[in-house]
């Protein structure tokens, strides 16, 4: 029994984007059928041909399956991206007819155009800062004249040895915290000072591999630039504060341009639900 | 990495697997279609994928480390066991859209294999959540005065 899966929704151009994508494999949920744009009105649903069957019963699908589908659902959008305004919706959900689609077009429509309006020639970017926290210790300990005169005077004594040890584990780890605090707050105040909408997004501060981990996390929604560089205003930004504080273990990773996943409204209306019958 | 020739890091976003399940599953506008995917599932990848975010080396001492044998996420690739008719039938005697009851949840974690420690958690979890649902009831049948209703205490 076939289904139709929902990407999202993009704008009346949409038709002609695919039309460029249609040799391209990896993109369809399933490689026989081809991605369409369903509608006539302005905001089209970006949707593909699926067997309800194998959505159904996925718990007994191979391992990687859905993970498969996600980057799929991922990689379309993103391809769609230069060329018409995208509204991402949230992975999972399908349809036993394209009447159902077409009905939350008709409703939604004015809701819709409007958020594709805002987000066309938009990108998302994502900005993350790391800190090695055992070279930003080190660091810190050669730079901070305090600190580098703690670290660098050793009690004769086993105990006080110890007790001197474990107080320079304290101050450095105050002051990474400062350092920390400070820096996050001047990264947030850059990216303020863009032409861009930023938001805060989460991050978890537990250390990854080898003692790096995430400080400071945003999304960018920016005017996506042609180019080799589509985001150049956005690394010129941050190049200054990249360079000066890599020596200190830290380092300024972005990603995109993605699709506004955080930009877009979280629903249209009350909800929006596919007519049931 | 030469950080005065490229001092910010462009990290693609094809080669960010985390960062792409992340937004995809969690992010978006919701629309509910008439044809309910299993939300156990996603929310397994979910947690899975969180659990990769926070600490590959915490998950390990949890005991957990289904990234090793995970296709698209492990770099150890090991083909997925294939499973036996009658395990997968025993496993699974709900079927059809709809919510997953508590105890084909545990059968499902079962037959996930060792890529799936996370499901088996989350079933342990499911068990004693219901056990102490189940402590909680008699609790307020045996002293009403404990401020609940004793009519939910029943449900």
């Amino acid at each position: 029994m076939s289904a139709f899966y929902l990407y999202g929704f993009a704008g009346a151009d949409a038709h002609l984007c695919l039309q460029q994508l249609a040799r391209r494999t990896g993109l369809a949920m399933d490689d026989r059928y081809p991605v369409e744009a369903l509608g006539t009105g302005r905001v089209r649903a970006l949707t593909c041909r699926v067997d309800a069957d194998e959505y159904r019963s996925q718990d007994r699908q191979p391992d990687g399956w859905l993970t498969e589908r996600a980057c799929r659902h991922a990689a379309l959008l993103s391809e769609l991206l230069t060329g018409t305004s995208v509204l991402p919706v949230k992975f999972g959900a399908l349809f036993s007819s394209t009447q159902q689609l077409e009905g939350i077009l008709v409703a939604h429509q004015a809701a819709l155009a409007s958020a594709l309006d805002r987000l066309l020639g938009q990108a998302e970017w994502d900005v993350k800062a790391w800190v090695n926290e055992p070279a930003a210790l080190s660091a810190l300990g050669e730079r901070d004249p305090r600190l580098h005169a703690l670290k660098t005077a050793r009690p004769s004594h086993p105990g006080a040895r110890y007790l001197h040890a474990r107080q320079l584990e304290v101050q450095l780890a105050s002051a990474l915290r400062t350092q920390i605090s400070e820096r996050a707050c001047l990264l947030a105040q850059l990216l303020a000072g863009m032409p861009a909408e930023v938001m805060d997004l989460p991050f978890n501060p537990v250390p990854a591999d080898e003692g790096e981990r995430i400080v400071f996390h945003a999304g960018v929604l920016m005017p996506l630039q042609s180019g080799p560089n589509p985001a150049s205003s956005l690394f010129a930004t941050l190049d200054a504060p990249a360079r000066q504080w890599a020596a200190d273990g830290w380092r300024i990773e972005i990603s995109g341009p993605w699709p506004a996943y955080h930009f877009g409204p979280a629903m249209i209306g009350d909800a929006m639900e596919g007519c049931c019958a | 990495m030469d950080t005065q020739a490229r001092p910010v890091i462009h990290s693609s976003n094809a080669s960010s697997l985390v960062d792409v399940l992340e937004r995809i599953l969690d992010k978006g506008i919701v629309v509910t279609g008439d044809i309910t995917l299993k939300i156990v599932d996603i929310e397994l990848l979910t947690i899975q994928i969180r659990l990769l975010v926070c600490s590959v080396d915490k998950a390990r001492e949890m005991g957990m480390n289904w990234w090793m044998t995970n296709a698209y996420v492990g770099t150890a690739v090991a083909p997925p066991a294939p499973q036996s008719p009658a395990l997968l039938e025993e496993a699974n005697p709900v079927r059809g859209v709809g919510a997953m009851n508590a105890a084909s949840q545990e059968s499902t974690a079962r037959t996930a294999g060792a890529s799936s420690s996370a499901a088996i958690e989350l079933s342990d979890l499911a068990e004693r959540i219901s056990a102490l649902e189940g402590t909680v009831s008699r609790v307020l049948l045996t002293n009403p005065s404990a401020g609940t209703d004793t009519a939910d205490a029943t449900r």
